[in-house]
This record gives C-alpha cells, sequence and structure tokens, in this order.
C-alpha cells in the first residue's frame, strides 16, 4: 500500500519535472530565435551604417580636389573655400563609435556637421554661374558629376539605413523584444534615425 | 493514450482542420505578397518583361524585340543585365527616384554580383539616367555614365533618333563593364543565375526535424491521424497543380518571342548619373 503510495508519488514528481522542462525548452526556443532576430537586425543596421560611412568618406575625399580646381578659375571666392574646407575638418573630426548610434545627442551633432558640409558645397557649386572658364573646365566638370553621384549615394545609403534602423527599433520595441531585451540585461538600445534636415534639402541662396 | 484521443479527435474534424491549413497558407501568402518593402516614391514601375521596356509606345514592336534580343544575348555572354525604360511625363519626381525605384523593384541583375544597369529616358522630361548596381560602380563610374549620356546616347535623342539612342547607350555601356571587369568577356558556363535559396537556421532546421520526426511517429501509431494527414496532402496537390511558378522567371515568353527577362535579384545603391538633353 505505501508503496504503491510511493511509486505514484515518484511518478508524479517525475511527470512534473519532464512537464517542467518541456514547457521551459517551448518558451525558450522562441525566445532564443527572437534574440537572433535582435542581433540579425542589429547587425544589418551596421552593415548599412558602414555604407554609409562610406559614402560620406567619397564625399570628404572630393572636396580637396573641388577646392583646388575651384580656387585656380574663381579667384574671389575664398570665403565659400574656405566655409568648406572647415565643414570638412568639423565634419572628419566627429568619429561615432557603435555606441554613439543610439545616442541622440551625438547623432544630432554628426548630422550637424554632415548637413553644414553639404550647403557649404551646394554654395560652392553655385559659384560656377558667375565664373564662365570654371563652367567650361573639364576639371570641374567631372568633379560636378562626381559630387552630384556621390551626393545621390549618400541620400540612399542613408535611406536604407533608415529602413533597418526602423526593422530594428520596431522588433525592439515589440513586447517579446523587451522580454528578450531585460532577461539578457538590455543589451539592445534603440538606435537613432540619420535623417536629412530639412534645411539641407532646401537648395541654397544665391547672392552675388 | 493521449496520442491516441488526439488522433481520434483529428479524425472527428478533418474538414476543419483542413480549412485552418488552408487558412493558414493563404495568411501566408498573403504576407508574402504585401509585406515586400516598399519605396516612399510615386512611380510604379510597370512588370518587367524583357530588357526594354516602353511605357509611350514611342518604340515599334519589332524595334522593341530587336533591342531585347541584343541585350538578351549580351546577358548570356557576359552576365550584365542591362535594361531600358522609356517614360512619359516625370510629373515633378526626379529622374533618380523613378531610375532606383525601377531598378530595386525589377532586380535587375545577379543577386550577390548586383551586375545590372538601367537605361532611363524620360522623353517628355527630356532626362536621361543611367543607374548602376553595386556590384558595377567600378567598372561603370559615374563619370563614364555621364560621358556615355551626353557622347552616345543625347545627340541622338535631339535627333528624335530614340531606338538608336537606346541602341548606341547600351552598347557602350556593354563596352565599358566588359572592359572594367577582367575576364568578363569570356563566355560564360553557365548563363543566367540559378535562384538562391535562403539559408536555414540551425534552429529552423532542429525545429523542422523535430515536427517531421512526429508526424511520422503520428503517422504509425495513429490511424485517425493518417486518414486526415492523406486528406491534406491531396488539398495540397490539388492547389500546387494550379500555381506553379517560381523562382527566377528567365523562362516567361511574354510579349510575342521576347527574352521575358524578369530580373534576377540585383539591387543599386543610388550609383550613375544623369542629365537632361
Amino acid at each position: 500500500m505505501t508503496m504503491n503510495a510511493l511509486h505514484s508519488v515518484r511518478t508524479l514528481v517525475l511527470g512534473l519535472f519532464v512537464t517542467l522542462v518541456v514547457g521551459f525548452a517551448a518558451s525558450a526556443l522562441p525566445g532564443c530565435q527572437r534574440y537572433d532576430q535582435l542581433v540579425e537586425k542589429n547587425a544589418t543596421c551596421e552593415q548599412k551604417w558602414a555604407d554609409v560611412e562610406a559614402e560620406l568618406q567619397r564625399r570628404y575625399d572630393l572636396v580637396p580636389n573641388l577646392v583646388a580646381t575651384v580656387k585656380a578659375s574663381a579667384k574671389h571666392e575664398e570665403d565659400t573655400l574656405a566655409q568648406v574646407t572647415q565643414a570638412r575638418a568639423q565634419a572628419t573630426q566627429i568619429k561615432l563609435t557603435a555606441d554613439d548610434l543610439s545616442d541622440p545627442a551625438k547623432m544630432a551633432a554628426f548630422q550637424k556637421a554632415q548637413d553644414q558640409l553639404k550647403g557649404s558645397l551646394s554654395r560652392l557649386m553655385m559659384t560656377q554661374e558667375a565664373y564662365p572658364d570654371l563652367k567650361a573646365n573639364a576639371q570641374f566638370h567631372a568633379l560636378q558629376i562626381q559630387l552630384e553621384g556621390t551626393e545621390n549615394r549618400i541620400l540612399r545609403s542613408r535611406e536604407e539605413y533608415n529602413a533597418a534602423v526602423k526593422d530594428y527599433n520596431s522588433e525592439l520595441a515589440k513586447i517579446g523584444g523587451q522580454v528578450v531585451n531585460k532577461a539578457t540585461g538590455k543589451t539592445f538600445k534603440p538606435r537613432v534615425y540619420f535623417s536629412a534636415s530639412s534645411e539641407a534639402q532646401a537648395a541654397p541662396k544665391v547672392s552675388f | 493514450m493521449s496520442v491516441r484521443s488526439r488522433g481520434a479527435a483529428a479524425a472527428r474534424g478533418p474538414v476543419a482542420a483542413g480549412a485552418a491549413i488552408l487558412l493558414a497558407v493563404v495568411l501566408v501568402l498573403a504576407s508574402l505578397a504585401f509585406g515586400r518593402t516598399a519605396f516612399a516614391a510615386s512611380f510604379k514601375p510597370p512588370p518587367l518583361n524583357g530588357h526594354v521596356v516602353d511605357t509611350t509606345s514611342a518604340l515599334s514592336a519589332s524595334e522593341v524585340l530587336d533591342l531585347d534580343q541584343k541585350l538578351e544575348s549580351l546577358r548570356l555572354q557576359t552576365g550584365f543585365a542591362i535594361v531600358a525604360l522609356v517614360v512619359g511625363p516625370l510629373d515633378g519626381e526626379p529622374i533618380e527616384d523613378v531610375a532606383f525605384t525601377a531598378f530595386n523593384q525589377w532586380h535587375v541583375g545577379e543577386k550577390g554580383k548586383d551586375n545590372g544597369v538601367l537605361l532611363v529616358i524620360a522623353t517628355t522630361d527630356r532626362k536621361v539616367r543611367i543607374e548602376t548596381g553595386k556590384g558595377v560602380g567600378g567598372a561603370l563610374t559615374d563619370l563614364q555614365s555621364n560621358d556615355i549620356i551626353r557622347t552616345n546616347i543625347a545627340p541622338l535623342l535631339r535627333e528624335g533618333r530614340l531606338r538608336d539612342a537606346i541602341d548606341s547607350g547600351t552598347s557602350a555601356i556593354a563596352a565599358a563593364l566588359t572592359q572594367g571587369t577582367p575576364g568578363s568577356d569570356r563566355p560564360r558556363a553557365t548563363p543566367g543565375a540559378a535562384p538562391q535559396a535562403r539559408p536555414m537556421s540551425p534552429l529552423t532546421m532542429m525545429l523542422g526535424g523535430g515536427v517531421v520526426v512526429v508526424v511520422i511517429i503520428l503517422l504509425i501509431v495513429s490511424p485517425g491521424f493518417r486518414s486526415v494527414f492523406f486528406f491534406l496532402i491531396q488539398i495540397l496537390f490539388m492547389f500546387g497543380g494550379r500555381g506553379g511558378r517560381g523562382g527566377g522567371g528567365f523562362g516567361g515568353g511574354g510579349g510575342g518571342g521576347g527574352s521575358g527577362y524578369s530580373g534576377g535579384g540585383g539591387s543599386s545603391g543610388g550609383g550613375g548619373s544623369s542629365d537632361s538633353y
């Protein structure tokens, strides 16, 4: 009788144990998958950010050539040229680490520096209207085409980065993402968008 | 015992179970169809059914066929996919956006290689753009693209010779691509790209394997489950018989003997150049 009771208790405990293990495994599997998803989406953001940085570097590389070419033909543009050189120096000074990409203040500063460089470059390109020999200069024309292409590439890589950030941020904001993030000690942080300011989008005013 | 009762319960409602599975299939298909990345631009490119797409009907059918054949044989020989798009009024939309949207919706070029080039001609706005895939930015630089537009395409367009402009432009693009890519002028052993399957994560594989094992065990143990399972298989075959098209899509003979090229898996990062004529 007691043996029988002991036996049934043992069966019960074993059954409970099995249920617990299976239940834990069943609940942990989707959690692991979600964690993997967050890691993957975060990695996609990193890759897209690297693309953005590569395109921004292209723009930095064009500036010295552009400045030299304009300097040779347009004698009265010291101010505009100085502004471009200064804006480039400021933009290249800001080095963002992986953590900075989820820091709104640092991203805002970075964005502002990039917008200033873009703005000063567009003002520089507008000066060609006043210098016919600059307009006819083949070297200047080549640099202009390259700059246009680079600006377009920056725009696209920026769009792709923001799409990846949106994907990652919304995954992180979902209940599943939040639970996984808390369970793993908040290793994931929402990223900040790299959006263009309305100021930089608008065409610069020309004044002679 | 539990397996037996589950099987019996399922056997009571094979129709209900079938309906549930069908609903799930429909939901998955719907999410595949609508879950694609939507680009913000308003331009809607028509379906790609060859290397030349003309929304203005400025080219005759034989001209389209002719150019398509030339670009198709070029693609089979070198791997580079060149597509020409002729559009009407842009309605204030930048030609860069039109080219980018069309390129990435059509996925011109091969997946991974991104070796496609799209030539867009906007006849009303008198604008031309060459949009390059991410993989050909070195062989066909923005500067070269601009050069091709100014020397090969724009002069012919000014004379109203649309067909010749596309012909000459695409030839110049092909020449730049093959010159700039070592080894690309050799004929390829395997023309066209095989569609690549997405690799499975180990977790998915484990889960899938587990499901298969459970299904096999149930099939052996439970007669009720067996009957439901084969009922579902029959339903699946019925539907599978109707919608069988999938994968790369190089085969469709759309447009009366045209190549039917419907894109590979290429993408563009905004490279290329634009100009007016």
